[in-house]
């Protein structure tokens, strides 16, 4: 798996695109998507774990799911945990859902990077 | 040679950039390209305590708080243009119009504003020697924005990536320490 992060706005997916090779039709929206299994890569995850929490599951669990069963997935999240304590709880927990949620993530990515002003580092 | 200087608030990468400003153009002459919008008394609080962190370091101050292009003559061939955020924020937001019905001031919006501000910057580069440019990490605090508020993240996110695609080197600055992007220079590391 490969895990590439950075904020908003910072060109992630086409650096990904550049690094991996990746056509536009191999990259599904995350939230949206209904069989991740024709896809190559998932981008926004951070909008899919705010539904799994609307939805009541477990980002975490479902994450370590789609790794079973697609161990070469690649992943694009947004770094969402830079700003001020938000003051609704939902948005607080979704925060908290996306870090943990990526540190797993982090922590079982054969390779992770990092993309700042559309310029991409392998931190992993 | 431009240079690109990013971080979060309070960061030290407005300090980080002076210096760079500072070291990299010994014996030019330097303008600092003030942003800031004088509208109302922290502006003016803000304006003068950035003016005292610059006294006697030799920079002269032009203000230019939109549209770059009009003081590209008036600049010396060492620049540290400050800010990016502040100077998209005037670019979009900063047009009135009255409201023919009710005779109110509203505020107008200009979008698609990267494209004008990145040539103008472009070319004020192409006129001076050294160029350092401040602008923000306001990318990362996860909140769902929407509106004028997303329009403006994702006008200075599209600027951030134009000007570093074209900048000689790229620098993050994370309370003071500079992490280098792209062309690590060799000052202070």
């Amino acid at each position: 798996m490969q895990l590439f992060i950075g904020g908003a706005f910072q060109g992630k997916r086409e650096f990904m695109k550049q690094l991996t090779g990746a056509a536009e039709t191999e990259i599904a929206e995350a939230a949206s998507v209904s069989d991740t299994k024709e896809y190559r890569a998932l981008d926004h995850y951070h909008l899919r774990i705010r539904k799994q929490l609307e939805q009541g599951q477990d980002p975490v669990r479902k994450l370590e799911q789609l790794l079973q069963e697609q161990p070469e997935i690649i992943l694009l999240c947004d770094e969402v945990g830079m700003g001020i304590v938000p003051m609704d709880k939902k948005d607080r927990e979704y925060r908290e859902a996306v870090g943990r949620t990526m540190c797993v993530a982090a922590q079982k990515a054969e390779k992770v990077y990092r993309v700042i002003c559309g310029i991409g580092e392998k931190i992993k | 040679m431009m240079i690109l200087v990013t971080g979060g608030a309070a960061s030290g990468k407005s300090e980080y950039a002076e210096r760079l400003l500072l070291q990299l153009g010994q014996g030019k002459k330097k303008t600092y390209l003030a942003t800031m919008q004088r509208d109302g008394k922290e502006a003016e609080a803000r304006i003068a305590r950035h003016k005292e962190l610059r006294a006697g370091k030799g920079l002269e101050t032009v203000e230019c708080p939109v549209s770059i292009a009009r003081v590209i003559q008036e600049c010396h061939p060492a620049v540290l243009l400050e800010c990016l955020s502040n100077l998209t924020a005037n670019e979009m937001f900063c047009g009135t119009e009255t409201n023919n019905t009710t005779g109110e001031e509203v505020f107008t919006i200009q979008h698609e504003v990267a494209q004008k501000i990145t040539e103008e910057i472009l070319r004020l580069s192409e006129q001076v020697e050294i160029l350092v440019i401040v602008t923000n990490e306001v990318f990362s605090d996860g909140l769902p924005y929407a509106g004028e508020s997303l329009e403006y993240i994702r006008e200075l996110g599209r600027i951030n990536r134009l000007l570093a695609q074209k900048a000689d080197s790229v620098v993050e600055v994370v309370y003071g320490i500079p992490l280098w992007h792209k062309g690590l220079l060799n000052f202070e590391r």
